[in-house]
């Protein structure tokens, strides 16, 4: 892969253009990493592949290998596996809470102490997911709580 | 590692529930052990101590209250169930079970109402302060939690705001 840098001073914007043979996987995966960095995450909704501010997550769901994005009022499926977009997003606040769920912590209302050592969580949208006790205290350690 | 962290765990609660029993009884035992000697096994030593069959018999207690709260306390046997009924539950097979030990090893006489009422005060005096002490640090921790998200949110906003 070669990679080009034009700096020109007459543009306001910075603009990347791909040129490749064909759209596969890898170039794929190169949009999905430059959608991150602009605080932006390829998803699939209803075949249509489009670009989801990270804002608008409330939390990301891997059911059967597949990972769902879950927003106020949609669910998208998303390109990458859950492990890559904890790696990806967690510079962003979202967070692991369980074995098959990252939360957006900008998107929490609250949090609380539940049964077990688990933590309680509502999302801005009522919705409520427990953080297990294997990533509580991860989420406690993040939040600068001991 | 899970595995050994949850072991350890039970490990820890077991033996925090002992010492604490054993540190009332021992405080009940010293200013009533002469007086309820007759009545209990727990106090046939009178006011010297507490002999070794009851320790090994609080530290079964113990075992089980623990086994108990595991049952209730965890999702692993109970999947739904309102915080609520998990603590009515976990109360009731707490009574029921000191009732069986009680008759077990001659606690106190079973067949005798008084004994019953005071093992009710004092069930219930306990289980007050400890429901008063783990509100006020449910209540504590989940301040201490909010705080601190939302001190994370503003930060996070900040460093947004700085690298627009």
């Amino acid at each position: 892969m070669q990679i080009n840098i034009e700096i020109q001073d007459d543009i306001s914007d910075t603009i990347i253009t791909i040129k490749c043979r064909e759209q596969d996987i890898f170039i794929e995966r190169l949009i999905a990493a430059l959608q991150i960095i602009d605080r932006q995450i390829m998803v699939r909704y209803n075949e249509n592949i489009i670009a989801l501010n990270l804002e608008e997550i409330l939390y990301i769901e891997s059911v059967d290998k597949k990972c769902f994005i879950y927003t106020a009022d949609k669910v998208y499926e998303s390109f990458n596996k859950l492990y890559e977009l904890q790696q990806q997003l967690e510079q962003y606040l979202f967070v692991r809470i369980n074995k098959s769920c990252i939360v957006n912590l900008n998107n929490i209302s609250s949090i609380k102490t539940y049964i077990d050592r688990r933590l309680l969580i509502t999302l801005s949208n009522n919705e409520q997911l427990i953080a297990s006790r294997q990533y509580a205290n991860g989420i406690k350690a993040l939040l600068g709580v001991k | 590692m899970e595995e050994k962290k949850h072991l350890l765990d039970y490990l820890a609660q077991i033996i925090q529930i002992f010492g604490i029993t054993i540190l009332v009884i021992t405080v009940i035992c010293h200013f009533t052990g002469d007086e309820a000697r007759d009545y209990s096994t727990m106090f046939v030593l009178g006011s010297k101590g507490i002999p070794i069959n009851t320790i090994l018999q609080f530290l079964l207690s113990s075992v089980c209250v623990t086994g108990i709260r595991f049952l209730f306390f965890s999702d692993k046997i109970f999947k739904k169930m309102a915080i609520a009924k998990r603590t009515m539950a976990m109360l009731i097979s707490v009574i029921a079970l000191t009732g069986i030990f009680a008759y077990l090893f001659g606690w106190f006489p079973v067949n005798q109402a008084i004994c019953w009422i005071s093992f009710f005060i004092c069930f219930g005096i306990c289980f007050i302060i400890s429901a008063v002490v783990s509100y006020l640090k449910e209540t504590m921790d989940n301040k201490q939690l909010e705080e601190a998200l939302k001190r994370l949110k503003e930060e996070q906003n900040g460093s947004i705001n700085r690298s627009k």
